[in-house]
């Protein structure tokens, strides 16, 4: 088993991009996981001081720290992350891949479990099958992910820049030209007088 | 009167014969500047295309003073087309710039990955969970 983390800092998540940049500047000294876990552990905590804070806990270089978050390398490899979960189908986070296999949001263990073990068995019979070791990843890509397997192979695990994925055109809605006739009774709580020239009905909840 | 008109006649049909002479002469002029253009720019075309092959670049230099001399014969005792002929036999033959190396080639579209993306297992692991998230 192995697991690989790719990043999707969504556009109104307003730390999560400074996030991405300083896990990924933690990860060039090593310690991506570390910077990780304080990162999960006080999710409301993000910001500028607490990022800095985690980082010198960590015992980073905060010189190299400081540049590396600035990176602009670093932060095209990010959107290009986040370009190829999104031409995967996968806009929300967090999200998985499964050998190619997706798994959206926060789903319990047992989720993870089934598609593992049907995974692990696919990838006994391939091998069995003649596929080397190597090989296994991509072939369950490919059997799962089908004509998507390319942007996964080459963005995910080559690196290279993937396409932005077509926005989905909104379906012009049809427009309903029933004219109702809303009338207002005695038990309605009104303001004003009821024979008035200019008569507004709101409709409205209290949240 | 009428030999007013025999004169007349005469001069109309001279000038005729005149222009006619002239515009048939001026025709054969053109299609041999024609042709002596055409095969010098075949053999122009040729030596392009053969310039980044070693073997071939000699063929087309070749071809390409061959078909000059032939256009200066071809034009005969046409000025321009021999001052073109020559022209040309002074002209470098032309190179086709040299492709960049593969390693440049393959920087241009090469891997984004200034980090190895963070991973916990082995790089064959027979089942790869690729995590897609923010820390938000």
């Amino acid at each position: 088993m192995a697991v690989v983390f790719k990043h999707n800092p969504l556009g109104f998540h307003k730390q999560a991009m400074p996030a991405a940049l300083a896990s990924m500047a933690a990860g060039k000294q090593g310690k991506f996981w570390e910077y990780h876990d304080k990162m999960f552990a006080d999710q409301k905590g993000i910001n500028p001081a607490n990022l800095t804070k985690w980082a010198t806990e960590l015992g980073l270089d905060m010189a190299a720290f400081a540049k590396d978050s600035k990176d602009g390398a670093l932060r095209k490899q990010i959107e290009n992350e986040q370009r190829a979960s999104v031409a995967l189908g996968q806009r929300g986070t967090p999200a998985f891949l499964i050998n190619g296999k997706a798994l959206s949001g926060a789903q319990p263990f047992d989720k993870f479990k089934t598609i593992i073990e049907a995974e692990l068995k696919a990838a006994d019979a391939a091998i069995a099958g003649g596929t080397p070791l190597a090989q296994v990843h991509n072939v369950r890509v490919r059997a799962n992910l089908a004509a998507k397997a390319s942007v996964y192979i080459d963005s995910l695990i080559g690196g290279k820049l993937a396409k932005a994925a077509p926005k989905p055109k909104p379906k012009p809605r049809p427009v309903d030209r029933t004219v109702w006739k809303v009338t207002v009774d005695d038990h309605n709580p009104i303001k004003g007088n009821k024979d008035a020239l200019v008569t507004i009905v709101e409709w409205s909840d209290y949240q | 009167m009428k030999k007013e008109n025999f004169v007349i006649g005469l001069i109309g049909v001279a000038v005729v014969f005149f222009l006619l002479g002239r515009f048939s002469i001026s025709t054969t002029e053109k299609r041999k500047k024609a042709d002596s253009s055409d095969e010098i720019a075949k053999a122009q075309t040729d030596a392009k295309e053969n310039a980044g092959d070693g073997a071939k670049k000699d063929e087309a230099e070749e071809a390409t003073g061959a078909v000059a001399g032939k256009g200066a014969v071809a034009a005969g005792a046409n000025p321009a087309a021999n001052l073109k002929a020559a022209a040309l036999e002074k002209r470098p033959t032309p190179t086709v710039a040299p492709s960049p190396p593969a390693a440049a080639r393959k920087g241009a579209g090469g891997s984004l990955n200034v980090v190895v993306s963070p991973r916990k297992g082995p790089e064959t692991a027979k089942v790869t969970i690729i995590e897609i998230s923010d820390f938000q």
